[in-house]
């Protein structure tokens, strides 16, 4: 059964999937190329120089994607659902109705991860040519918050997506409106090192979001 | 599940409205709260202050004498001295020196080291001035400077370890001495600078170092070596934590040196004499320190939320004059006393000391734990009168209890889970 709602979702969104991670990848491609010209115009000293005393990353202006693609994907993921009704039948499977929105969730983070990653190892690759080994650990810690904000912006979607009165998913839009802006507080590198733990724990108990409202769904209220 | 989800969301909310809702009062409640700028009249050998109030700014005396503008310069010819020439009212001298514009202009020293740079992200990549080029200006170096188990030097051109210099200088660290790895490196990494100190080093052991590039070659002695034979125990037994390079036209100061007992102390030229500074009261992480220097003395401020102290030295660097002021703290003030009563706790992530954002969790006076009680009793009233008093809604009531007004808001927007 779980394999099955995978295959569901998979098919569901294949097709969005792949057009989403073009994006990405074509977005990220271009940041790449954009470090390759600035290397052909300006002395490498003065690039590193901006890197390592003025928080100069040539990756910056792909901190919301992660965010935007974690909420297009929930949207594409859950809105087919509740506008035809038919989580009403995704409730009917012979499956607690947690286990089956955690499966539609986990498929849903698999595709993120699988859509986000590609994005940054290209980042990544690129850096370790014009960059030294520093940069990696540098990269990784100050995209983390982004990466987090992604899944963060993903369960957040999903759980107003599916909440089926306009009162709670009022208060939900505020309330995500809020908790994503704690993601984007700081872009120097490395800012949120102290942090990160905790803003991972706080995304991973997002993941009980959606429940809430699946079973709110289920309850019938809204209808 | 559902249930857990619920208080997850209550809780999150709670720390959301314990965020946004104080920044959101003081973004209305605000009111300019900055702490005076001292000076120390070299006329008059007397404390003189900028002090802001509400609406303007105010030129005023250790009594409080306010004064205007015009005769405020008078008073510190030193800090005024283009003005008052100007104006032709720069004395001939003071205090037995004549005073020039020049004279005046190359005494200047000017440092500044706040709290957030102690405490901030950084790459430990740095780039080694050549100190000695034989030309005007500095250059910035075409590679950059790693310490780990050796030293490294990293082109940034080619993103490739330059072999030969990298063993040259990690065998002139061998034989100084140095214990790898670098436990504190602090240097100035700009070429916008009159010359190069080059970097001051502390090793595994707390042995501090200085290092310079001189001519492609490194130059690395222990401090404790080069300094005056009265320095040299200090040096010893000093362990820094942070050292602070900022070179300067009078080429006076070498660094300002924050040790492990928070000690802040001048390295001055030429043999490396470590002064102690004087202050009652000095918190790096959460004070600023000002060096401002004339040709007759050095005035030295610490200043943070709630405190401010300065202390005049003269240009042999002995204690001259003390100023030191208890301000009031912003959660003093009648907004302030508001704030810690309707919200009992305030959850931060920037404290602007530090680079690094963070957990800070502030606490309310007793009166929000009166607030918070008031609050359960209304709403068990509320409840009561509504006869929806149940079991189930006890996490709601601890809620509020810990809560208050924020409590009040999340039982309000968040509903009830029905069982089953």
């Amino acid at each position: 059964m779980f394999k099955a709602l995978l295959y569901k979702e998979w098919i569901k969104l294949r097709l969005y999937w792949s057009l989403l991670l073009v994006t990405n990848l074509v977005f990220c491609g271009f940041l790449c190329f954009r470090i390759r010209h600035m290397y052909q115009l300006h002395d490498a000293v003065m690039i590193w120089s901006n890197w390592l005393s003025k928080g100069f990353l040539f990756y910056r202006s792909c901190h919301f994607v992660p965010l935007l693609l974690g909420i297009v994907l929930g949207c594409l993921q859950f809105f087919p659902e509740k506008l035809n009704k038919r989580l009403r039948l995704v409730l009917h499977l012979p499956l607690s109705e947690e286990r089956s929105v955690s499966v539609h969730l986990l498929a849903g983070l698999l595709l993120l991860t699988a859509m986000l990653v590609p994005g940054l190892a290209l980042i990544a690759l690129t850096g370790a040519h014009y960059f030294p080994p520093e940069f990696q650990s540098n990269l990784w810690l100050t995209a983390a918050p982004w990466l987090l904000a992604g899944y963060a912006g993903y369960l957040l979607t999903a759980f107003n997506v599916l909440e089926p009165t306009w009162r709670l998913r009022i208060v939900g839009l505020l309330f995500s409106a809020a908790l994503l802006k704690l993601f984007y507080l700081d872009d120097f590198y490395n800012a949120y090192f102290r942090v990160l733990s905790g803003a991972a724990l706080w995304t991973a108990g997002l993941f009980l979001l959606p429940l809430l409202s699946t079973h709110r769904f289920g309850k019938g209220y809204g209808s | 599940m559902k249930t857990l989800a619920r208080w997850f969301l209550l809780f999150t909310g709670l720390l959301l409205l314990a965020h946004y809702l104080p920044q959101g009062y003081w973004l209305l409640a605000a009111k300019k709260h900055r702490a005076p700028i001292v000076f120390y009249s070299c006329v008059e050998k007397r404390f003189l202050f900028y002090r802001y109030s509400e609406h303007n700014l105010q030129y005023v005396d250790v009594a409080g004498k306010t004064y205007d503008r015009q005769d405020f310069d008078r008073l510190l010819p030193l800090d005024n001295y283009l003005q008052l020439l100007r104006d032709g009212q720069l004395p001939k001298a003071i205090g037995g020196v004549t005073l020039t514009p020049e004279v005046i202009r190359r005494g200047r020293l000017n440092l500044k080291l706040r709290p957030v740079s102690l405490d901030s992200p950084a790459i430990p990549l740095y780039p080694l001035l050549e100190a000695e080029s034989g030309r005007v200006r500095l250059e910035m170096p075409e590679d950059f400077m790693r310490l780990s188990s050796r030293v490294e030097f990293v082109d940034a051109q080619t993103n490739a370890v330059n072999r030969d210099k990298s063993d040259r200088f990690t065998q002139a660290f061998t034989q100084a001495g140095f214990v790898f790895p670098a436990a504190t490196v602090g240097g100035n990494p700009t070429n916008l600078k009159p010359y190069d100190e080059g970097f001051f080093l502390t090793d595994a052991t707390g042995a501090t170092f200085q290092l310079r590039q001189l001519r492609g070659q490194p130059d690395l002695h222990r401090i404790a070596d080069l300094a005056a034979a009265a320095a040299k125990p200090e040096w010893k037994s000093l362990k820094p934590r942070y050292i602070h390079v900022q070179e300067q036209d009078s080429r006076e100061l070498r660094a300002i040196v924050i040790d492990q007992n928070n000690r802040a102390l001048l390295v001055v030229r030429p043999d490396y004499r470590l002064i102690p500074i004087p202050f009652k009261r000095y918190d790096p992480a959460t004070m600023t320190l000002t060096l401002r220097g004339d040709i007759l003395h050095r005035l030295i401020t610490v200043s943070s939320d709630d405190y401010v102290e300065a202390v005049v030295l003269n240009r042999d660097y002995a204690f001259v004059d003390r100023y030191t002021e208890d301000l009031p703290r912003r959660e003093a003030a009648s907004a302030g006393k508001f704030a810690r009563a309707i919200f009992p706790f305030t959850l931060d992530f920037d404290d602007y000391n530090s680079g690094y954002l963070g957990f800070f969790l502030a606490f309310g006076s007793r009166l929000a734990l009166l607030i918070n009680l008031l609050c359960c009793v209304g709403l068990l009233l509320w409840w009561l009168a509504r006869k929806q008093i149940r079991f189930s809604r006890l996490p709601d009531l601890l809620l509020v209890a810990i809560g208050g007004l924020y409590g009040i808001l999340l039982v309000a927007l968040v509903p009830q889970v029905e069982a089953g």
